[in-house]
């Protein structure tokens, strides 16, 4: 997720029409050779046979990855109709979870996300007060989730095992999590498959999900299992589910697997989502059906819209073996096309060449309308949203948006840490990306010391992200804080091996769920330094750099027998250590001194 | 001078005394983030610097409120 939208808008708005200007004008000229406008239809893959009342089953001839990317701990085939005139969804969900670890399992567990606006009592809206970024969900707005019916396959009704829970705070009135307890445990490698009805009731556009008129935005729309974490992940020394609710300053965390979905929305509706449609969408009467299927990631997101104006181009780059740019804007926005096109292209660019490669063969950019920033902003695999429409000729916060949840595709999407509890790991490491591609490619350069100087409360950057005091302290933290972090080390590195390190960090755990310890210890092995001091000071502990200067003395003396003066000036440290501390000192006769305060870093044996 | 210690004294001997010293001029240290307490000047001319003060402190918040979020 973008943090916040607008940080130096009246203090720059001259610069960001100077650099818009130059941009529009340098990239129109730069994308005329690559672009391809868009073709009036997609050329779906078309899966013979498969209509739209076979939701809930399994498409044979759907094309698989020869090599699973990923470890496909989950398969959900889910099917689900909009109501548009209630803004209700009704979804079926055929879940098969293969247990992963070594012991059996009895339970499984859910994440009803929606129940968080369910009431103004949930934990959800009693931490953030209804309000995430700037925006604020509707007083008369509510939405939830209602699990209908539960059965195994053999058709056992599993309705009555269920039961919510509330590991974070004992919230009874919180039923964003819920426990099923099974007839029969799964044993390790085995599998389960459990049959599903639910219902959304979709609130306003607030926190990632609502509607906005007659745009929806389904983040978060299904029972979506929690994540079974075997013994070693994440430094775990007992395997067992990793277990929270729905909280005000948190994201989420999920497994990696298949997603075959249908989606019935109003016959005037264009959707986009997650993975790629595997044929052309079916018009039935008022009703429009479409299919997607997405493998090797671990959520799925859909928006739909009458309104979208749709455009598509197809994009390669050394490591983006070939991708459809898919773009849904807003009416307001049509005119803006290349802005966000080429913001897309010079990420995954970017991205690619220096983490890796970007496997999937879609990249779907959602443009909410006016109103609709409670869904803008955000990142799931392969879909992003923007900000909204609301200005018809936005500054550069256009590209950057972009280029933040793009970003995620690598800290998130790819290397899928743990946003409960580790959020930093993808926020930080997103901040850090974007602020680098921004650098180089819009030449809009992050405040670095004005961005530090708003962190009024440095916190440890691993803690879950509802044990901060504040939604300002988590995002100074998990956002800047963890962006200043990685700089500092690249400062100390060197921009080449910063570089290294993060793409040795993104080849070893890509599809998998690393930890913080995971990412010190790639940083360890690629420097060759030993890295505890720093994480103990500023990542798993509150501290920020703070010298000050406490005193400045001057007298006579004779050196030599020349008359010299003596100055002592006292340097006081107040936070953690920082490598080497330039201190310059200004002489009477207009001279300078510069002396350099060195800690020097400790080898790896 | 060993970088871990919580103080350091550092002593030039040069023909003129050290009238202002700053640490970090140059925001290397991306971390800090209280730089108000980075730089001290010896002596000040009092007239000119409750000024100065006044001058700053207007500037900061003209800045202020121009990036508020």
């Amino acid at each position: 997720m973008t943090m916040r939208k607008i940080r130096f808008r009246r203090y720059a708005t001259w610069l960001i029409v100077l650099a818009a200007a130059a941009i529009i004008s340098g990239v129109w000229k730069a994308e005329q050779q690559n672009h391809q406008p868009a073709v009036g239809t997609e050329p779906y893959l078309t899966v013979q046979g498969n209509t739209a009342n076979e939701m809930a089953t399994p498409a044979p001839e759907i094309p698989q990855t020869p090599e699973p990317l990923s470890q496909r701990v989950v398969e959900y085939h889910m099917s689900v109709t909009l109501d548009a005139t209630k803004m209700r969804l009704q979804g079926s969900q055929n879940l098969t979870w293969k247990n992963p670890g070594t012991v059996p399992v009895k339970e499984l567990y859910f994440h009803l996300y929606p129940n968080a606006f369910e009431s103004k009592q949930s934990t959800f809206m009693k931490e953030s007060g209804g309000q995430l970024r700037n925006d604020k969900a509707k007083a008369d707005s509510f939405g939830h989730m209602r699990v209908l019916s539960v059965k195994t396959v053999q058709g056992d009704d599993l309705l009555s095992r269920m039961s919510f829970v509330q590991p974070d705070d004992g919230n009874k009135n919180d039923h964003t999590l819920m426990k099923l307890v099974l007839p029969t445990a799964v044993l390790p490698g085995e599998q389960v498959t459990l049959l599903t009805q639910f219902e959304v009731a979709m609130p306003a556009a607030f926190a990632r999900m609502g509607y906005v008129g007659d745009y929806v935005m389904a983040g978060q729309w299904y029972p979506k299992l929690a994540v079974y974490e075997p013994k070693g992940v994440r430094g775990r020394t007992e395997e067992g589910w990793n277990l929270h609710q729905y909280h005000g300053n948190s994201e989420f965390y999920a497994d990696f697997g298949i997603f075959d979905v249908v989606i019935k929305v109003p016959a005037g509706d264009i959707v986009a989502a997650t993975g790629f449609p595997t044929q052309q969408p079916v018009v039935s009467g008022d009703v429009k059906t479409y299919h997607f299927y997405a493998d090797d990631v671990h959520d799925f997101a859909w928006a739909a819209s009458p309104h979208f104006v749709y455009h598509e181009e197809p994009f390669s780059a050394p490591n983006v073996p070939g991708v459809k740019i898919k773009l849904y804007l807003d009416p307001k926005q049509q005119d803006l096309k290349d802005r966000y096109l080429a913001a897309a292209k010079k990420s995954l660019t970017r991205y690619s060449q220096w983490y890796g490669e970007y496997p999937y063969s879609t990249l779907s950019i959602v443009v909410p309308p006016p109103g609709g920033n409670g869904t803008g902003g955000m990142e799931y695999p392969t879909l992003i949203t923007a900000w909204d429409a609301t200005e018809a000729n936005p500054g550069l916060d256009l590209e950057r948006v972009v280029v933040h949840e793009i970003g995620h595709q690598y800290w998130y999407g790819m290397v899928a840490s743990n946003e409960f509890e580790e959020a930093w790991l993808d926020e930080g490491f997103t901040s850090y990306s974007e602020d680098r591609v921004m650098a180089e490619e819009y030449g809009n350069a992050s405040n670095l010391p004005i961005e530090a100087s708003y962190i009024t409360d440095p916190a440890a950057l691993r803690q879950n992200a509802w044990d901060y005091n504040t939604r300002g302290e988590y995002a100074d933290n998990v956002y800047t804080k963890a962006k200043l972090a990685l700089t500092a080390i690249e400062r100390q590195v060197g921009a080449q091996t910063m570089n290294k390190v993060l793409r040795t960090y993104f080849q070893r755990w890509k599809f998998r769920h690393p930890s913080t310890e995971d990412f010190q210890k790639v940083l360890q092995d690629v420097t060759k330094a030993d890295w505890a001091t720093f994480f103990d000071q500023y990542v798993y502990g509150g501290l920020m750099v703070d010298y000050s200067i406490e005193s400045i003395h001057s007298q006579p003396v004779t050196v030599d027998g020349k008359p010299l003066v003596e100055s002592t000036i006292v340097v006081q440290k107040h936070g953690g250590t920082a490598g080497t501390v330039p201190i310059e000192m200004h002489l009477s006769d207009g001279s300078t001194v510069v002396r350099m305060w060195t800690v020097r870093m400790r080898r790896c044996s | 001078m060993d970088g871990q210690d919580a103080q350091v004294q550092l002593k030039v001997q040069e023909k003129a005394p050290v009238d202002w010293a700053a640490i970090d001029p140059h925001h290397t240290l991306v971390l800090e983030n209280r730089h108000i307490n980075n730089f001290l000047k010896t002596t000040v001319d009092t007239k000119w610097s409750v000024r100065w003060n006044l001058g700053l402190t207007k500037l900061i918040e003209i800045v202020l409120n121009g990036v508020a979020w």
